[in-house]
């Protein structure tokens, strides 16, 4: 068992597994991965992570078996740099970039990532939706500086892709304990609707729309429209929305929605999407919280690997993705957090139940990065 | 006719003709709805005071909750099928109320990876050899 490091079996959950067996150091054994399945093995897109992972490692040892149903990865030591990726269309940017946002300030030389590949599907979260909530999260973590930037250089949809996103991330050597347990009110709601290969229109109809949801609930709504050209608007067309409700706090709590792609699904109404997109925002906002769902695990993540001491983070129900981090937290880092349901009272009408998570950290830091 | 007589006579037309329902209904129904019978109540009530006939009509607003059950009961035996997505989304919001241990759900199950399986037995993970090669 100890020779092996940790073992677990089949292939969910596969990106929680490398990203934390890289940040603790530990070796880890997958098998089984889709063993039972008519195409067995590794994806195309899990095996373009696995790339990438190697690309800002140095020294991973990686062996996979002839048929993709056995990893084994040992971790070598992050050492960032200056990283290219063409990532698999399978899965969109988000994918890896959430990836990375993970190991990003734990890196030897600051990174600076150019992922190629689809910006903007339904499955994943879209880079612009990554832009507006998990850098300002991380923000408060003390990760910032003038080098902490995500920027869509192309937009390409699915299934098409050829966008281009360029992320630089500054290292730190420790993590600032946070104490975020007050969301307080909705200040504003910014967006942003895009349109590549459509018509320009397209986005002036989805933000009519969905202003005409939110403007019942607050006046201070300001949605961007972004369409590319030419170049910069990668193979596919396509549309969406990503919307983003800031606290008075300072907390971002976002929702978002993209058209399907090309030749799958039904097509759907720019002004449907827009009004169901500002559905789902206000969804986001009665669960509340002073993380959004789709970051949870970024900040359960940031508050393992502070210094020691007590962090607290608000936020809203766990999603089963969220649940299965801290399975993963406490077989890598043997730590458990404390877990509390907070229910608003009657009369103070803050949308669904609240969970608080307390932990202390496990005082990671990083081995990586130079003394100068 | 004072009223209380008129209720009287109201009740044993009812208990006349119920004759499709069960005791048994009527107290499992009695039982569930502790949180919910004002609301019942109400709706029962309002229900009735349109469709109701002369004489019990008047003596509506006087009826005790066990009464207003029994006139549910005589409506027809499919009564239990209205409002079936009402009483789900109550049975639903009231489970939810009663706080679950999270830490227990989240960090319960203690799964032990089992890494003991030898690993000549298998062939590129995915096959067994059941017996030795023989070339």
């Amino acid at each position: 068992m100890a020779s092996h490091g940790l073992a677990y079996d089949g292939c969910n959950f596969f990106r929680q597994r490398l990203v934390l067996s890289t940040l603790s150091g530990k070796r880890v054994k997958i098998k089984n991965i889709r063993s039972k399945d008519d195409n067995p093995g590794l994806r195309d897109f899990e095996a373009s992570l696995i790339r990438l992972l190697d690309k800002v490692t140095n020294g991973s040892i990686i062996e996979i078996n002839q048929t993709g149903t056995v990893l084994f990865y040992q971790p070598g030591l992050l050492y960032g740099g200056s990283v290219e990726h063409d990532c698999n269309l399978q899965r969109s940017v988000g994918y890896y970039l959430e990836a990375l946002l993970m190991l990003a300030p734990f890196m030897k030389t600051s990174l600076k990532a150019t992922l190629r590949g689809v910006t903007n599907d339904p499955r994943d979260p879209t880079v612009d939706m990554l832009k507006s909530t998990a850098l300002p999260l991380m923000k408060k973590f003390g990760i910032d500086g003038e080098g902490f930037d995500l920027k869509v250089v192309k937009r390409g949809m699915a299934p098409g892709g050829g966008g281009e996103v360029v992320f630089t991330c500054p290292v730190r050597r420790t993590i600032r304990p946070v104490q975020l347990t007050d969301p307080a009110k909705i200040k504003r709601i910014r967006g942003v609707a895009y349109s590549v290969r459509v018509s320009p229109q397209m986005a002036n109809r989805i933000v009519e729309s969905a202003r005409g949801v939110l403007n019942q609930f607050i006046p201070d709504i300001y949605i961007y429209t972004d369409h590319m050209k030419g170049a910069n608007s990668g193979k596919s067309p396509g549309f969406g929305l990503t919307l983003v409700a800031e606290t008075l706090n300072g907390s971002f709590l976002s929702a978002e929605m993209s058209s399907m792609p090309q030749g799958q699904g039904d097509p759907k109404l720019p002004e449907d999407l827009g009004r169901d997109c500002a559905k789902l925002l206000l969804e986001e906002v009665h669960r509340g919280g002073c993380v959004d769902s789709s970051n949870q695990s970024l900040a359960l993540l940031l508050m393992t690997l502070g210094q020691q001491d007590v962090s607290k983070v608000l936020l809203g129900p766990l999603s089963p993705y969220t649940i299965e981090f801290l399975r993963h937290i406490r077989d890598f880092f043997q730590l458990m957090f404390k877990i509390e349901v907070q229910k608003p009272s009657e009369d103070e009408r803050k949308g669904g139940d609240k969970v608080l998570m307390t932990c202390v950290g496990v005082g990671y830091s990083n081995i990586n990065k130079t003394i100068k | 006719m004072s009223e209380e007589e008129s209720e009287e006579e109201g009740e044993n037309v009812r208990a006349g003709d119920s004759g499709h329902c069960s005791e048994e209904d009527e107290e499992e129904s009695g039982d569930d709805d502790d949180g919910e019978e004002e609301e019942d109540d109400k709706e029962e009530s309002e229900d009735e005071s349109m469709e109701e006939d002369d004489a019990a009509g008047a003596t509506m607003k006087k009826q005790t909750a066990s009464e207003s059950e029994e006139e549910e009961e005589e409506q027809g035996g499919l009564r239990w099928k209205e409002g079936l997505q009402q009483k789900a989304s109550e049975a639903f919001l009231r489970q939810q109320k009663a706080a679950p241990n999270l830490r227990k759900l989240v960090y319960g199950s203690v799964v032990e990876a089992d890494d003991s399986d030898d690993e000549e037995q298998e062939l590129g993970g995915l096959f067994r050899v059941s017996r030795p090669q023989n070339s």
